[in-house]
């Protein structure tokens, strides 16, 4: 060997530090001296790069369990963190009944925690699973046109193909329009299919969905094709490929499948399911007024959408002006400068879930606000249940105060004392997510039901959730943990062991504090739960000016052709069938069709009003029950009502009509309705409300139509509801052949559409109801240590001749005064939160007394009596067996 | 007791221990591993069941003055004690024992 080469170089360093920071030091310096003599052979045979290599193999190659170092060695800091833990659980051990009401409180409160997050984690996950969802926008619309404000997620069919090539922003433009629901028709058998669109493939090229089978890539550029997702194949076609096979849609549209993709996963603002090639509707390629396809843009660059959106207006001229003076003969310029606008703005994909609440959005969205309401719930939660530990410690420190005595009487300095208290919460606190995490797993399913999402998967997929688990056990177990360790640790041994110490006196105050707070928390929820569920009451109760109990919706009408009107004259054979209406339109159905009238007299845009057309039938009024207010309903003896409407109270208060006697009324633009540009007004019917109630009812025309509808609208009186369904069943499947028999009660659709709510209303119910149980976990700690502490005090006075009762009052005196001021401070802030909450309603109820004064009933009945537990039992107790003891 | 019987790999160190007599040290016993069975192992593993044969009590160990190339740092040297030695014989017993029981291995009739 070359001993004198001076360049040899030096094994790696950080190897080096790896293996002194492992090894036992008795062996570190022959193995060093091994792999040091080693690395110079290599060295010297293969080269540096080599040897390095080899170095670190054999480094890693080390870490065996016999050249470790010993977490036993005589470090101070181990063998306190050993002894800390000790003393922790034997203390547990000791005193059982206050550890299972620390732990369990904070178990439940981090359950709650933990289910809130998983649920907030899936909502703001939304739409971020897209490759490029950075680059992914959608373009909303705000336009006003008269006096008339349209906000809605949809554009003009041309937009895409013409802002693509206007601005180079734009990498690729796709566009969709909602088909809806379908019957797919395969040999002789019929597939009911929803959420079918029809799409451009730059909608596939944008969005990129992941390919099953055939391919995505010009899958739709030909007229009928379609691509369909995983699950609506596996419905029609089974486990087979069915690329090149042909179905038929609705029986009119002939089209070959070429791709299949993956289902878009729960979080995507929507799912479709069968999409077909916007080939076949080119109806509209060239009308900029009318609002149809969902645009999406993929852009450049990241978050750009700002530069942009500026430049949109630069090109609304160019494509507005034409179609604005020949169809509606309205001036582009006049029409700005008279106030009304048009703005096309991009909203980025990730954001439409919880930031978009617009008129036809694919499928109903999340809420922001609801995130943040659900996370300030599960945090104040947390702080009750934190509360919960710090009151039970401190309270508990007289029977502590003596070991602190004796711990600085032999020595300890208050920082080890210190350290002693924050491993015992800290252990606390890491029993507690463990049963946490247990309750979550057990709870999974019931979670899932009442909040209508699959959440469990985030456990698995987002493993930053324990990252998060973890930093909040040491969070809670520090900061729950801080006051008593300081507050124990600061005792005077001398007092405490003489005996003169009465703990708890000076730390009573900042306890009655954190009952406070953790009492008007819990009232806070259960108004904020009540008032939720008075609102979805009333929401749900109101006089909605249409009857929706027993009326059923029977689907694929449409796909009948003519036979639907033999289906109608053998439905009312039927007994139980009081009237039929067929129509598209119906309240909560999401078909909508808008246009601009002008009342009678009238000739500017200004005096327009938009008003949503509902095609019907002459039963319609009938059928739902809903109520003339002056007029006439449709007549099918007056063959003239055919350019008659029926219009609603809001759209006679827009057009000036008092009451109805044959007004006249004019579409504004070139093109009629069914061939005819002016109508009767026949009759005013009451308002009938037809969306969320969040929203003002809009006016709503209705006029006869001798076209065919999707779905017809049955009302029944019957008391035997499966066998009048059972009945009509068989008169449809005499009259339609395949056509499946579909239907829906529209009560159950109504209850649909308030869904959110009434998982809003479930949500805090449960969270409140937890709230005020982890409260009554601590106050029934804090009432038994009160009893306890007092007992000699009740004894004395049981001698001298007090009652039982006037005992327990005594008691109950102390907290009764903390849940009044409880109460006094939460009523202000919930009155204030939730009047915020119900603005949101355009019809709201009020908040009434009522709800104030039950739930601050419940809350000092739940309080007191949990106290009572243990005021009793002090009270009842015999003298002697207190007071023998001296 | 685990501890009392003999693994295949902690049988050859020790020979191999035997086989060097002064110059045992773990680098150089890899080497001789390497040489005369032709299976190169990690010098962790070689050191792990000298460890092992130490505590077990068949080898002894001490420290010897440090070379250059090892940058000036000591090696530790093995030595056979008597109870490794007879734990060898007690192990070739064993086998020669079962040898001979096993008819179509009996050395003498090849």
């Amino acid at each position: 060997m070359n001993n004198s080469s001076p360049d040899i170089g030096r094994p790696p360093i950080w190897a080096d530090r790896l293996l002194e920071f492992f090894c036992k030091g008795e062996l570190l310096e022959e193995v060093q001296g091994d792999l040091a003599e080693y690395y110079f052979r290599i060295y010297q045979q293969k080269g540096k790069r080599k040897a390095g290599i080899v170095y670190w193999y054999h480094v890693i190659n080390f870490l065996r369990p016999f050249a470790l170092k010993k977490l036993k060695s005589n470090s101070n800091t181990t063998t306190m963190i050993r002894f800390n833990l000790m003393i922790a659980l034997r203390n547990l051990n000791r005193y059982r009944f206050y550890s299972f009401l620390n732990i369990s409180g904070l178990a439940i409160g981090l359950a709650s925690c933990l289910f809130i997050m998983l649920f907030v984690m899936d909502e703001l996950s939304y739409d971020k699973f897209h490759p490029d969802y950075k680059r992914i926008y959608r373009v909303a619309s705000d336009l006003r046109f008269g006096n008339n404000q349209f906000d809605f997620p949809v554009t003009p069919a041309p937009m895409a193909e013409s802002f693509l090539k206007d601005f180079p922003e734009i990498e690729i433009a796709g566009k969709m329009r909602t088909y809806g629901t379908g019957l797919v028709k395969k040999g002789d058998a019929f597939y009911k299919q929803k959420n079918i669109f029809y799409a451009s493939q730059g909608l596939l090229d944008i969005f990129r969905f992941s390919t099953v089978y055939g391919s995505l890539a010009n899958a739709i550029t030909e007229p009928n094709t379609i691509v369909l997702s995983h699950s609506s194949a596996k419905k029609i076609f089974g486990d087979m490929n069915p690329v090149g096979e042909s179905v038929k849609i609705d029986e009119r549209l002939t089209v070959e499948v070429s791709g299949v993709y993956e289902d878009l996963p729960e979080n995507s603002h929507f799912h479709p399911e069968l999409l077909i090639s916007i080939e076949n509707d080119r109806g509209n390629d060239n009308v900029w007024l009318g609002n149809n396809y969902y645009t999406y843009f993929l852009l450049n660059a990241q978050n750009d959408e700002t530069g942009l959106e500026a430049k949109f207006a630069s090109v609304y001229e160019k494509y507005f002006a034409p179609q604005l003076k020949e169809m509606v003969g309205v001036d582009f310029k006049e029409m700005m400068a008279s106030g009304d606008h048009i703005n096309y703005y991009l909203q980025p994909v990730a954001d439409i879930h919880l930031n978009s609440h617009l008129a036809v959005e694919v499928e109903a969205n999340g809420s922001m606000e609801y995130v943040y309401i659900f996370s300030a719930i599960a945090l104040f939660i947390l702080v009750i249940a934190c509360i919960n530990f710090m009151n039970l410690s401190t309270a508990r420190a007289a029977m502590r105060a003596k070991e602190v005595g004796v711990k600085k009487v032999l020595g300890s300095v208050r920082g080890q004392l210190i350290s002693q208290f924050l491993t015992e919460s800290i252990l606390f606190a890491f029993l507690a997510s463990v049963v946490a995490v247990l309750l979550v797993v057990l709870l999974l399913p019931l979670f899932n039901s009442f909040s209508g999402k699959e959440v469990g998967h985030i456990l698995l997929d987002r493993p930053i959730v324990w990252v998060y688990l973890v930093a909040a056990v040491f969070g809670i177990g520090v900061l729950a943990g801080l006051y008593p360790a300081f507050y124990l640790s600061k005792y005077q041994p001398t007092a405490v062991l003489k005996g003169t110490y009465q703990a708890g006196s000076r730390a009573s105050w900042f306890r009655n504090v954190l009952v406070v707070f953790q009492f008007a928390t819990s009232l806070f929820l259960i108004i904020g739960s009540l008032t939720v569920y008075s609102q979805l009451n009333y929401t749900q109760n109101r006089d909605l000016g249409f009857d929706r109990e027993q009326v059923i919706i029977l689907e694929n009408v449409g796909n009948l052709g003519d036979k639907s009107k033999v289906l109608r004259n053998e439905l009312a054979k039927n007994a139980s069938v009081v009237n039929t209406s067929i129509s598209s339109f119906y309240p909560l159905s999401d078909f909508r069709s808008d246009q601009p009238f002008l009342p009678e007299g009238t000739t500017s845009i200004e005096e327009s009003v938009s008003c949503q057309v509902w095609s019907v039938d002459f039963d319609y009024l009938k059928t739902f029950e809903m109520e003339v207010l002056s007029g006439r309903d449709f007549d099918i003896q007056m063959p003239s009502d055919s350019s008659g409407v029926v219009i609603n109270e809001t759209a006679a208060k827009r057009f000036g009509i008092d009451q109805a006697h044959g007004q006249k009324i004019k579409v504004l633009g070139e093109f009629g309705i069914q061939g005819k540009k002016e109508f009767t007004v026949l009759g005013v019917v009451k308002d009938f409300h037809f969306e969320s109630l969040r929203n003002n009812v809009v006016p709503v025309l209705l006029f006869i139509t001798k076209y065919s509808a999707d779905h017809m609208a049955v009302r029944l009186k019957t008391d035997n509801l499966s066998r009048t369904l059972a009945d009509l069943e068989e008169t449809w499947s005499q009259v339609a052949g395949g056509i499946p028999f579909e239907y829906q009660f529209l009560n159950q659709s109504f209850e649909a559409k308030y869904r959110s709510e009434s998982q809003l209303g479930t949500i805090f119910a449960v969270f409140s109801g937890l709230a005020i149980f982890i409260g009554c976990l601590g106050l029934f700690g804090l009432s038994a240590y009160t009893a306890e502490r007092r007992k000699k005090e009740l004894g004395i006075r049981k001698v001298l001749g007090a009652e039982v009762f006037s005992l327990v009052r005594l008691l109950f005196t102390e907290f009764s005064i903390l849940l009044v001021i409880a109460i006094i401070v939460a009523i202000p802030l919930a009155w204030y939160a939730m009047n915020l909450w119900l603005d949101d309603f355009a019809y709201r109820v009020g908040l009434s007394l009522g709800t104030f004064f039950v739930s601050s009933l419940i809350v000092i009945l739940v309080g007191l009596v949990t106290v009572s537990f243990q005021s009793f039992k002090a009270a009842r107790s015999n003298p002697v067996d207190n007071l023998k003891y001296e | 007791m685990k501890g009392d019987v003999l693994g295949e790999f902690e049988e050859i160190i020790l020979l191999i221990v035997g086989v060097l007599g002064q110059d045992a040290y773990g680098l150089g016993i890899r080497d001789e591993l390497e040489k005369q069975t032709g299976r190169s192992a990690a010098i962790g593993a070689v050191h792990a069941t000298l460890n092992r044969l130490q505590e077990k009590g068949y080898v002894e160990s001490g420290m010897t003055e440090g070379t250059q190339e090892r940058g000036g740092r000591r090696k530790r040297v093995f030595q056979m004690t008597g109870l490794g030695k007879k734990a060898l014989i007690e192990s070739k017993d064993v086998r020669v024992n079962l040898w001979s029981q096993v008819p179509d291995l009996n050395i003498g009739k090849v």
